[in-house]
């Protein structure tokens, strides 16, 4: 493997920091099937994910966020039960630097928890 | 030393992810009416974990979780939005992200060091009750059927386990 070591990126348009580019990409990301028997397949910066029951889950990170103020966008395709997925986060107690909740659900008939065969979510600092 | 994220950005490139045979079954002491928990381990992580020279001591996880939880309790008597957040740049850094890694893992060593790691410390240390509360155990005695998921407990004999033995 071969390494680069540089300050800045060049386009046509200008320069861009390096910085800039590590600070925009992802932290941690994960796609998990959350029905049957929960596995991971695929992830970036994730150690583990703790089911919780339900539509729960939190993904732990190997390497902690810088702070606990990061972002986390997911998805989650609709249960078998319902038409209507739905994707969100825990309370502000169950985000910390080294770990974040998510539930997921759905709308119809009314907000429950529900599995979803898969699941992904991005974290970005 | 490089950044444990580098060293996690090198490793998902060469190394091929290893699904676990075990996952982790426990139940949280201080929500004695939920259902259990399962702790699946991630195929990349594990697959740093068996190779070596990846992942830090897991005492560094250990001392910077009490960090974040010391500050975070003592925020937790203030409003929601007077609470400060928690940055690591305040408090020295994670102690982890820097740490000298550690050699290869056997699958369960890893297992055990994902239990310190990934699962509250009221659960694997300090917990004195009776009940046996956390087990480890071979992923097909998961049921894959999650009817009845929230009404999961931990088996209180090992009739399972010793059979699957």
């Amino acid at each position: 493997m071969s390494t680069l070591v540089v300050t800045t990126v060049q386009s046509p348009g200008g320069t861009v920091p390096t910085e800039t580019l590590r600070r925009g990409s992802s932290k941690a990301w994960v796609n998990f099937n959350g029905t049957g028997t929960v596995a991971i397949r695929d992830s970036f910066n994730t150690s583990s994910i703790t089911d919780g029951g339900i539509g729960i889950y939190t993904e732990n990170f190997t390497a902690a966020m810088a702070t606990a103020n990061f972002a986390v966008s997911g998805h989650a395709t609709a249960p078998i039960v319902s038409p209507n997925g739905v994707f969100s986060g825990g309370d502000a107690d169950t985000k910390t630097t080294s770990g974040v909740l998510i539930r997921t659900g759905s709308t119809s008939p009314s907000n429950t928890h529900q599995d979803s065969a898969q699941i992904s979510m991005v974290v970005m600092s | 030393m490089k950044h444990l994220f580098d060293r996690l950005l090198e490793a998902k490139e060469r190394l091929a992810p290893v699904q676990s045979q075990y996952r982790v079954l426990f139940e949280d002491p201080s929500q004695p009416d939920d259902c259990a928990c399962v702790l699946i381990p991630d195929p990349n992580w594990m697959a740093a974990a068996l190779a070596g020279g990846v992942l830090p001591p897991i005492e560094t996880y250990i001392r910077d979780r009490e960090v974040e939880e010391f500050f975070n309790a003592s925020q937790a008597h203030l409003w929601p939005n007077f609470r400060q957040s928690f940055r690591w740049s305040e408090h020295g850094g994670a102690s982890h992200a820097y740490a000298e890694p550690i050699g290869p893992m056997t699958e369960e060593e890893a297992i055990e060091y994902l239990i310190k790691k990934d699962i509250p410390p009221r659960v694997w240390r300090d917990y004195r009750g009776n009940r046996c509360i956390m087990k480890i155990v071979p992923v097909e005695l998961i049921p894959p059927d999650r009817t009845f998921r929230g009404a999961w407990k931990v088996a209180q004999d090992n009739q399972l386990l010793e059979e699957a033995a």
